[in-house]
């Protein structure tokens, strides 16, 4: 792997604005990054005027205050699922940060790095809480309403084939027409990734009456995604996540760096500092302005929010997820 | 099986059943209005009219189709929800699921509640699925409470659990005719005295949880008798939680005196360490266990009591592997407890019930063909005299050969006609009994000249079988209520003495229950032991949801 030294030593020689290697040269002289992000899912990426906010969003603002030092040097760019490698792989956009899962056909086939996984999600099922069921071993006979065109009905064929349960499919093209008919008790449960449903939970006229099921049927591990032409880029997009996720670790907030404990990030972030001759607070920017991962959870997904999702598998390692960063030594 | 039914429903909206799926919130607020007698008939008429002709009912409703509709239906069974008393205390009874063990959250409490305020209300066919929808939660929590919550089966094979159901139109019936919820499950739930001590200690253990736990001893030197230190506070003060530690005689509370070393001798008993009132790091590690983990621990004993069988038999063998403990009971009554040597935690000895069927006095070991490769087969090749002295002899056919007459050099893994056992006598792996209930798993109970094990405070060494401290002893009572004639300790003895392969059926084959426990209950006082085989944390996470295989 090319080192984020050897890169910048390239960029000199060969001048600024390279659209090869270099997004981080072209972002600072820029002093814009150009985020992509999807059109609007609840809780990841939304927009409310001229304003974005979401999870998505927040990750784009930790790289902007990172390699700007300021957290609101963003332009995001909607894009629609189809759209998104495509653009990325274009330079229409520095990142992609919308909800992507990583596969290996994606990562292997296509001209795209994914720097790690900022989100585990999986397939799981919305049921009605009146049911009191807790697992999808409990969905024997159900009629489960899906969204097609995507993956989410045959996981869910090949799982009920593989357990040996019966039940029946109800197929829509659109998600408000899902919903409206497993609001109308025209189906007992409504697939689809744990997030989105979430987000379709919080659309119905009782969310409180319907729970996620706590299980799901499908590793979707959500992740920022580059170009695979700019090592150095995606290993700085990287360690800003493993930063995000160690600071939580740390319990480096941003109400910590506000008060007593801007050295702890200074030194937290010396390594990156030095490799990517960064301004030596940079941490402390960053976790000014989005907080570290778990302040970004809580604003946009957590038990405070519409969407209220359990940290579950998006836990610290310590504490029974599966966040596990390398350490920032 | 596994039959899928695809239906396209693209762009239409679909207006059947909708009344049925949900309760809507109109129906909720409708005014209060007691029921008259003739307001519940109809009700059931709509009861049984939906169970007959509605395809459209709530899933938990249609899952236990068959059973609602022969109560409701073709038994003519009674309400059992609407114009009782009886909704409230489900609610009530789900809502304090933590006293049986079971989590709240997997029971719809609220929605219920909510229902049950809406009871009144004038639309009948929703009245009868509120009715419906009780009983589905009731049948559920007495499924839950009676054999245990839903697992699925690719946890951990060594659970082995023997799957058991509950009749659910005998809990409806059985219902119908008392008045009270509690009432009901308090002659439902499991009776035997080790779960009613489970639940008796767990809502201890709850208060103490309340009240915040204990405090954590420190890490440090081993504390004992006579010395004089802070930390002895700090141990008075966590003993004095759960087992009472005696007040602080005059030199303070910081030395530690007889009275607490015998309060820290009996913790260390109730937790399986070595008795000695030294607090060292097994000790301290096992005070400092947060009050959450033990009674996480007390609610997965009591699970797994639910898997039992409900009759473990008047004269019953009862082996715990967690606890290294064998107990024998006889007519309803513990007779005695012996100290077992259990598999080691890549040979974990499995969990099921069983029947003991026959004794073999002077048994041959037959070296099953996992150890006769990985162990045994590089000995015989580098010296096969010493495991002719050993005993050991190689078997063909009805041929049997010493070992000194093969090149063991030619043999190995799919070339090798023989079978390794070795002969009754003091070396041998058995012993001198062993005690058969012919299963799957090749477990048994056997003799062993490996008595050292025994003095140990942890006992998983085995191979998988349970090696027993005093087998003649056991084998003399198990002749006995076997029902065999003509045998007491003495013949015992001399059928042992002869060296001779002795079989002797028993005309009663005795329960055995091999089980897994890291909590239990004696004389009031809670037991904890450690999770050896990692069964308490998988079965956790798979209450959680956690444990699926992607």
């Amino acid at each position: 792997m090319r080192g984020p030294l050897m890169a910048l030593g390239m960029s000199l020689v060969l001048g600024t604005g390279s659209a090869q290697a270099g997004t981080f040269e072209d972002v600072q002289e820029r002093g814009r990054l150009v985020c992509g992000v999807s059109e609007g899912l609840r809780g990841f990426s939304q927009q409310s005027g001229e304003l974005w906010s979401g999870f998505d969003v927040d990750f784009c603002r930790a790289v902007a205050a990172a390699v700007l030092g300021d957290g609101d040097a963003v332009d995001f760019a909607p894009l629609s699922a189809e759209a998104r490698f495509d653009a990325l792989e274009a330079g229409e956009v520095d990142l992609l940060s919308r909800n992507s899962t990583w596969t290996g056909s994606r990562d292997l086939a296509r001209g795209i790095d994914f720097a790690g996984v900022i989100y585990y999600d999986g397939q799981g099922f919305l049921v009605p809480a009146l049911y009191g069921m807790s697992s999808v071993y409990d969905l024997e006979g159900a009629r489960i309403c899906v969204v097609s065109g995507t993956t989410t009905q045959t996981n869910a064929s090949a799982f009920f084939e593989e357990q040996g349960m019966e039940v029946s499919f109800f197929e829509f093209e659109e998600r408000a027409e899902a919903r409206a008919a497993y609001e109308a008790g025209v189906c007992d449960t409504y697939t689809g990734d744990r997030s989105a449903l979430a987000a379709e939970r919080s659309l119905l006229n009782e969310p409180d009456g319907h729970v996620i099921l706590r299980d799901a049927i499908s590793k979707e591990p959500l992740g920022p995604v580059t170009r695979d032409d700019d090592g150095a880029w995606v290993e700085l997009v990287r360690w800003v996540l493993f930063a995000l996720i160690n600071a939580e670790e740390a319990r480096l907030g941003t109400a910590a760096v506000a008060g007593d404990r801007l050295a702890e990030a200074v030194t937290m972030g010396s390594v990156l500092t030095a490799a990517f001759d960064l301004r030596e607070d940079w941490l402390a920017t960053v976790l000014a302005s989005t907080g570290h991962y778990g302040e970004i959870f809580e604003r946009n997904l957590g038990s405070e929010t519409p969407l209220a999702l359990r940290r579950g598998l998006n836990a610290l390692w310590t504490e029974g997820g599966l966040l596990y960063a390398p350490p920032m030594r | 099986m596994g039959g899928l039914r695809i239906m396209t429903l693209k762009n239409r909206v679909v207006a059947a059943c909708v009344a049925v799926g949900t309760i809507s919130a109109p129906l909720i607020a409708e005014a209060q209005s007691a029921l008259t007698e003739r307001d519940l008939a109809v009700v059931r008429l709509n009861i049984v009219d939906l169970l007959a002709n509605e395809p459209g009912l709530p899933l938990p409703v249609r899952q236990r189709h068959e059973e609602l509709a022969e109560y409701y239906g073709t038994g003519g069974g009674d309400l059992l929800w609407l114009g009782t008393g009886r909704a409230g205390q489900l609610v009530a009874r789900l809502g304090g699921a933590e006293s049986d063990g079971l989590d709240p959250d997997d029971y719809p409490t609220d929605q219920l509640a909510a229902l049950e305020q809406a009871i009144t209300v004038a639309d009948r066919r929703g009245r009868a699925i509120i009715e419906l929808h009780f009983s589905a939660a009731f049948l559920e929590y007495a499924g839950d409470m009676k054999v245990g919550r839903f697992l699925p089966r690719k946890v951990d094979p060594n659970f082995f659990l023997q799957g058991r159901s509950i009749e659910p139109l005998t809990a409806l019936e059985g219902l119908a005719v008392d008045e009270d919820v509690d009432g009901f499950f308090d002659g439902w739930e499991p009776q035997s005295p080790y779960y009613q001590d489970l639940k008796s200690v767990l809502l201890e253990y709850r208060a103490i949880a309340q009240l915040g736990g204990w405090p954590k001893v420190p890490l440090g030197d081993t504390l004992k008798p006579g010395m004089d230190d802070p930390r002895v506070g700090i141990l008075r003060a966590r003993l004095a939680v759960t087992d009472g530690a005696p007040q602080p005689g005059l030199e303070g509370a910081d030395v530690y005196d007889d009275a607490l070393a015998e309060t820290v001798r009996s913790f260390q008993k109730r937790h399986g360490l070595e008795v000695d009132a030294a607090v060292g790091p097994a000790t301290i590690v096992a005070l400092n266990v947060p009050v959450e983990r033990r009674i996480e621990e007390l609610k997965i004993a009591m699970e797994r009591w639910r898997w039992m069988p409900e009759d473990l038999g008047d004269d019953h063998i009862l082996v715990n592997i967690a606890g290294f403990e064998l107990r024998r009971w006889s007519q309803g009554r513990e007779e005695e407890r012996m100290n077992v040597v259990v598999g080691k935690p890549y040979h974990r000895t499995p969990v099921f019930s069983d029947q003991i069927k026959y004794l073999e006095f002077n048994p041959y070991w037959n070296v099953p063909s996992s150890i006769t490769f990985n162990e045994e087969l590089p000995k015989l090749q580098s010296d096969p005299a010493g495991r002719a002295a050993a005993g050991f002899e190689a078997v063909q056919g009805d041929q049997v050969y010493d070992l000194r007459s093969i090149d063991w050099r030619r043999y190995g893994p799919g070339n090798f006609p023989f079978r390794i056992r070795q002969r009754p006598g003091d070396n041998n792996a058995l012993g001198r009994v062993k005690f058969m209930f012919p299963n799957e798993h090749n477990v048994y109970l056997h003799d062993t000249p490996a008595r050292s094990l025994f003095g140990r405070a942890e006992r998983a060494f085995s191979h998988g079988c349970i090696r027993l401290a005093r087998p003649l002893d056991l084998a003399d009572q198990v002749l006995r209520v076997g029902g065999v004639e003509g045998w007491n300790a003495s013949r015992v003895d001399s059928v042992v003495a002869s060296r001779n392969r002795t079989v002797v059926n028993l005309a009663k084959p005795l329960p055995v229950h091999i089980t897994y426990l890291t909590a239990w209950v004696d004389g009031g006082d809670a037991n904890f032991r450690n999770d050896i085989y990692n069964h308490d944390e998988k079965l956790l996470a798979a209450l959680d949801g956690r444990a699926l295989s992607w």
